[in-house]
């Protein structure tokens, strides 16, 4: 079994040394987020401020990086989380993951704190640390464009440099944009992780394993969703559905619809703007949009971007988002904090607050406000902050629209109750990801578990939570799982009678995915249908994997999590939402249209074999073989 | 009958060869109907199995293809799209 390889860097003492992983280590938590909770429970105190020299962060890799399989350049990095407290994950498709494989580890565990501005350097297995300050003030695309085209970098901008609460990081145009992970970086004086390397990555059953890559990728470019609607349209093409289905946070999540929202959608992109698509290494699906800025072809936005900059700021200037989207990512800012906060600061001024010089429908100075932002100008140096800083010191705490502190995705969970569900127990904070994306199948998917309804809402919650941790720490892409949705339904159409009539039954099947969680350990087989992942893992790694046991990594990834969180003070109470979502109906005329968590809650917490206070039951850790980390 | 206006988006705008038109139509299976005959059956299934709004509604939200039209509305045929 080739077990993985990590290296330690101590930048305050300048000393690197090799980290083995344990083969237990790596039987139980196998790679990517799950094996990083752990470490950072094993390797840092409680309470350390993120921005510490003893804080440490973890760039990683899945076992599927790098390999070959369809939708697998994805890397994790993990640390404190700056807006919440909490942990941080956040994931990128860039080249350096796979790079860093190439030269020889499967991950980096970076902790103390340079003198001056540094690049980690890994080239086939040698660790240099190198002065960087040349690079220091440059933006991301320079950055990069400074350092030789071979490398695979991740870098920060000058959002991360000047410790932006949500500064992220970028690895060509990708971004890992969320948790402030990237102003981590900037309080380490790191500039740059740069990998090259030309060791073949290992792959227990090769034969097998190319045999059953090209079955998944045709797999892939047969189904409706990873064959032809991400490759046409991205994640964009969900703005006009989230629309249609009341769902598309409208002014800071005052509304759910917005008149004009098709002139910001996926469709009107690929009529009038896009290029082509292009995607991450390795990907059939190619979910990316290209796009021109003058005659320089970009990077195109994500449905969260157009979503944040446009209906969420009562706006809809397409080319205002274009721009806004690449100003954001060469800045070193995630998209969807940066906008979310800019949304809260409208509404402050909407209601007399407090005037930070932006309103609801004018864009236009926005890209001088988040240049002013990632350098922490002015009474913008407050927005560098995030939404629950502003509203700690200006009030707005009942419409401040995060979760734990990391402001929630494009989703208006008021009409899309699970989703709300998930935006509240995501262990980063508000993310519809780490929350279970359930609306994919409550509003904006082919089939529509009734929005409104509780029932078994907290049963698919822990599912998908669990499915989509096992799949991320793979290495592989979240899109890549979404083939879990029966291509018979995408066939039929969300109006014919056996989709919608399934959207309904699906309210009734609680008891059956408490049954399916139950029976994992008999869940001894691989299928193409439902997780493609857990097959690949078994060929790659060695490890017997199935579809009982990839659910059993996610459970124990999410588990590990969340003990993170608890250590470091975090509660059953900051499994919540504002008051905006709980207790104001987004129809006047419906007043189911809020999220009742107090009743989605407590049934999520029995799911998950949690105790009434939310923290995970001893028999519950021992099932996922973490008994040594229970608290009392 | 209602008079609507109908936009066609993805590949229903190949087929049917417009982009958009001005129909009468009681529901929405009438649309269907339509789209059928001008673009075949292909186009007519293709049609169901889209994302159907009215007036930025999901019809899923109202009375699914039986859903009654009103002067005025406008009705959008979406590709089903994912991500996140
Ligand atoms: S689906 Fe999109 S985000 Fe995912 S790996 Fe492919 S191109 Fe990258």
């Amino acid at each position: 079994m080739n077990l993985p390889l990590y290296a330690k860097i101590d930048l305050t003492t300048g000393k690197t040394e090799s980290y083995p992983i344990s083969e237990a280590y790596f039987r139980t938590y196998v790679g990517g987020k799950a094996l990083a909770a752990r470490l950072l429970l094993d390797l840092t105190p409680a309470g350390l401020d993120p921005f510490s020299s003893e804080s440490t962060v973890i760039v990683n890799t899945g076992p599927l990086n790098g390999t070959g399989a369809p939708s697998t350049s994805r890397f994790n990095i993990s640390s404190k989380n700056v807006l919440t407290g909490g942990i941080a994950s956040s994931n990128c498709g860039g080249t350096f993951g796979v790079m860093l494989r190439r030269a020889g580890y499967e991950g980096l565990i970076i902790t103390g704190k340079a003198e001056k501005p540094c690049r980690i350097d890994v080239t086939d297995g040698e660790i240099a640390l190198l002065d960087a300050t040349g690079l220091w003030g440059l933006d991301a695309e320079k950055t990069q464009e400074e350092l030789p085209a071979h490398l695979g970098k991740l870098v920060i901008g000058p959002g991360g440099e000047n410790l932006v609460s949500y500064a992220g990081l970028a690895s060509g145009e990708r971004m890992a944009g969320r948790c402030g992970i990237g102003a981590v970086f900037g309080s380490k004086n790191i500039k740059a992780v740069t990998a090259y390397g030309t060791r073949r990555i290992p792959v227990e059953k090769p034969e097998e394993f190319s045999r059953f890559v090209k079955k998944w990728v045709r797999f892939l470019k047969k189904h409706t969703m990873t064959g032809d609607s991400l490759p046409h349209y991205g994640s964009a093409g969900l703005v006009n559905k989230a629309n249609a289905s009341h769902a598309l946070p409208t002014k800071n999540f005052q509304k759910g619809t917005y008149e004009f929202a098709d002139d910001v959608s996926g469709e009107t992109l690929a009529e009038t703007r896009l290029t082509r698509n292009s995607g991450c290494v390795s990907c059939p699906i190619r979910c990316e949009r290209r796009v021109m800025i003058g005659d320089k072809e970009v990077k195109g936005p994500e449905y969260e971007t157009l979503g944040f900059f446009g209906p969420n700021m009562g706006a809809h200037d397409l080319d205002a988002i274009i721009r806004l989207n690449y100003v954001c990512d060469i800045l070193g800012l995630d998209t969807i904090s940066a906008a979310a906060t800019i949304a809260f600061a409208m509404e402050l001024n909407e209601r007399g607050i407090k005037d930070f010089g932006v309103k609801f429908g004018d864009v236009s100075n926005l890209e001088e406000i988040l240049n002013r932002i990632a350098r922490r100008e002015g009474e913008c140096s407050e927005l560098a902050n995030g939404s629950k800083w502003l509203s700690e010191k200006y009030g707005g705490q009942d419409y401040a629209m995060h979760a734990k502190g990391l402001e929630m995705a494009s989703y208006e969970p008021r009409r899309s109750v699970g989703m709300g569900l998930g935006y509240a127990t995501s262990n980063r904070g508000g993310c519809h990801l780490g929350g279970g994306y359930m609306a994919l199948l409550e509003s904006v998917g082919v089939l529509s578990i009734s929005p409104q309804d509780t029932r078994a809402k907290a049963e698919w919650t822990v599912f998908l939570q669990d499915a989509l941790e096992a799949i991320s720490t793979a290495g592989s892409c979240l899109f890549s799982g979404q083939t879990f949705v029966p291509q018979i339904l995408f066939n039929l159409g969300p109006n014919h009678p056996i989709t919608r009539f399934m959207g309904k039954a699906a309210v009734f099947t609680g008891p059956v995915v408490r049954l399916l969680l139950a029976m994992r350990p008999l869940l001894r087989f691989n299928t193409l249908l439902l997780m493609p992942h857990a097959e690949a893992l078994r060929l790659v790694t060695g490890i017997p994997m199935y579809t009982g046991s990839f659910l059993d990594l996610g459970d124990r990834a999410y588990n590990a999590e969340r003990l993170y969180n608890l250590r470091e003070g975090l509660t059953g109470k900051d499994d919540a939402l504002p008051r905006r979502l709980t207790d104001v109906p987004q129809d006047e005329s419906k007043k189911n249209t809020v999220v009742r968590m107090d009743k989605l809650l407590p049934r999520y917490y029995k799911t998950r074999g949690w105790d009434k206070d939310g923290k995970p039951r001893q028999r519950t850790l021992k099932r996922l073989e973490m008994a040594d980390l229970w608290q009392a | 009958m209602a008079s609507v206006t109908v936009r066609y988006r993805g590949q229903l705008a190949v087929l049917t060869g417009v982009g958009s038109e001005a129909l009468n139509a009681d529901t929405v299976r009438d649309i269907i109907k339509r789209i059928t005959d001008i673009g075949g059956a292909e186009a007519g299934k293709l049609a169901k199995a889209m994302l159907i709004v009215v007036d930025g509604e999901s019809i899923s939200l109202r009375k699914g293809l039986a859903t009654r039209l009103r002067d005025g509305e406008t009705v959008q045929f979406l590709p089903i799209c994912g991500g996140g």
